[in-house]
């Protein structure tokens, strides 16, 4: 854990001249490097990226959106596909054959939710701050091998 | 709820408790055209009281949320352009500013030979308050709403001299069959409201070290971290009032009664 | 011929309105990245987000989109003009099918795109969806469905 404390700090290793960078450590599940690459990929985004007028995604939307995706994934949930937005936001989706669930980063404590049950045809949308245990289970009902749920688990 | 400008009544309390630092924080969104050269005119509004001044490396964005599982990542942040962390110090250096472009924090800790007093929660509350209007006010010139808050922290750090004690003497948590020759651990939980809801996490690490004179040391941390009810300095403020009764509260049920004697428990 | 110039606030941005410059047929662009391609099992491969049918924010925010009918009455070949950067892939509505959804369609030049127009309205998850069965592709991207 990073300390804010003046007396305990965790210094952080030199600084490689390259642009942007998320480190994470530890990388325990298989969708963690591939969104922390992607992630990367976007906040290094230049300026006008859509043809328009767009802004790389947000190094504090990015590290909110993985430490959103460190509560919501576990070690089976089907990966995570990130995609910019254009002030700074950006969309995390999961499109399955049991349905799609979209997650709208706004900003942090700022996620706009929406998922589609194909089983059902339900569609569900909702605003979230930082309690992401409905966004967990609606990922868990579409990845290919569902958990048994602990509705309790925060 | 407004924060509290004195001690609840309940709260335990310690004539001598084992404090080294405390620290209050916040962090907000990077204000729009904000830029690192401005971070000397940052320096000028605290200046007459935190003359010194010194560069540390940037702190990544923290977040503290919930759901299926506790995050377990570390991140660490390496750019090109970061913002540096500058600490302002008052001239003994027992307190001091840390600010980057998302971050301010004011850490109060015992320097030198360690007498210098606690100016208590509540001062260094009404301090913390003073600077972030400040720094509202100036950061108004640049974007509006000037400070948009995330998140916000509070910790206690205490360092416990154990001599030649067991750790189990002065932790409830920590009991050795045999005794270590050093540890480290560290737990969290998560703190609900009135209806259930997390709303911030607590967390609770202790470690040995040995300090200055061959002095075997319990490094006991306990802090609360979370986003606030709204991005305004109220409920930044309210937050770290509440994140510090559960750090006092947690202290005392963490610690043993030998502890509390040794430290003087008055409540 | 030359659309009027939109109404502006004090503070100099385009107020959202229907311009009545641009004609119920007329093609309205919008320029789609690649970064905005995503796998969906469903169909078996790559299809636009929704996240690229979202408007930019701010009071007067729209959905940035490019004017064919202004492009081409400047001899430019549209097609052309909307794949910049190179790797871009761009879809086409009518404005007549936009302002059927309820979403105004103006004029916003800039001086780096003076073709330049803005959607404005809802840009809820149903309206979204509602968008992409709208469109057609007008620059496609290889392997992606909309």
């Amino acid at each position: 854990m990073i300390s804010t404390g003046a007396s305990k700090v965790s210094y952080l290793p030199e600084r490689p001249n390259i642009a942007r960078r998320l480190l994470i450590e530890p990388n325990s599940f298989a969708w963690q490097d591939a969104a922390v690459a992607r992630l990367e990929e976007l906040v290094r985004l230049e300026k006008g990226w859509d043809g328009y007028s767009a802004s790389p995604v947000s190094l504090a939307n990015a590290a909110f959106a993985l430490q959103m995706l460190e509560v919501i994934c576990g070690v089976d949930s089907a990966p995570p596909q990130i995609v910019p937005g254009f002030e700074g936001d950006l969309q995390i989706e999961w499109h399955t054959l049991k349905g799609d669930v979209e997650l709208h980063v706004k900003a942090p404590n700022d996620v706009h939710a929406w998922r589609f049950d194909c089983e059902g045809g339900a569609e569900e949308e909702l605003d979230l701050r930082n309690d992401f245990l409905v966004a967990a289970q609606w990922v868990n009902e579409v990845s290919e091998h569902p958990i048994a749920f602990a509705a309790a688990a925060a | 709820m407004t924060h509290a400008t004195s001690r609840p009544d309940g709260l335990p309390d310690f004539r001598n408790p084992p404090l080294n630092e405390v620290v209050l924080g916040v962090q907000f969104s990077p204000v729009k055209g904000y830029q690192q050269i401005y971070a000397g005119e940052v320096w000028n509004l605290f200046k007459p009281e935190y003359p010194q001044v010194q560069e540390m490396p940037p702190l990544a964005p923290e977040f503290e949320t919930f759901g299926l599982s506790s995050p377990s990542a570390k991140i660490n942040l390496v750019t090109g352009a970061a913002h540096d962390r500058f600490w302002f110090l008052t001239s003994t250096g027992d307190e001091l500013i840390q600010f980057q472009h998302d971050r301010l924090l004011h850490n109060w800790r015992k320097v030198g030979d360690e007498t210098n007093p606690y100016p208590r929660f509540e001062a260094m509350l009404d301090r913390f308050r003073s600077e972030l209007g400040k720094l509202q006010a100036y950061m108004a010139a640049f974007s509006k709403p000037a400070l948009a808050i995330t998140q916000c922290e509070v910790s206690y750090i205490n360092h416990i001299d154990v001599d030649s004690s067991r750790v189990a003497d002065w932790l409830r948590f920590a009991s050795f069959t045999n005794e270590p020759d050093d540890f480290a651990l560290n737990f969290r939980q998560v703190i609900r409201d009135k209806e259930g809801r997390p709303s911030a996490r607590f967390n609770c690490e202790a470690a040995t070290g040995m300090k200055s004179g061959n002095r075997q040391t319990i490094v006991l941390t306990l802090s609360v971290r979370g986003a606030p009810n709204g991005p305004e300095i109220d409920s930044a403020l309210d937050f770290v009032t509440s994140g510090r009764n559960v750090i006092v509260s947690r202290f005392a049920e963490l610690t043993t009664d030998f502890a509390h004697e040794k430290w003087e428990r008055i409540k | 011929m030359p659309l009027q110039p939109p109404p502006h606030d004090h503070n100099g941005e385009v107020v959202p309105h229907d311009h009545d410059g641009i004609n119920v047929a007329d093609g309205i662009i919008r320029r789609i990245s690649p970064q905005h391609l995503i796998y969906d099992e469903k169909s078996g491969g790559m299809k636009i987000s929704s996240a690229a049918f979202n408007p930019s924010s701010g009071p007067n925010g729209g959905m940035s989109v490019d004017l064919q009918a202004q492009i081409e009455e400047a001899g430019l070949s549209a097609t052309q003009y909307v794949t910049s950067p190179p790797w871009l892939g761009s879809v086409r509505f009518t404005a007549g099918s936009l302002r059927a959804e309820g979403y105004q369609v103006g004029f916003d030049p800039l001086a780096d795109n003076p073709y330049h127009g803005e959607v404005w309205g809802l840009f809820t998850k149903s309206r979204q969806r509602r968008l992409k069965q709208l469109c057609i592709w007008f620059v496609p991207i290889p392997g992606a469905s909309i």
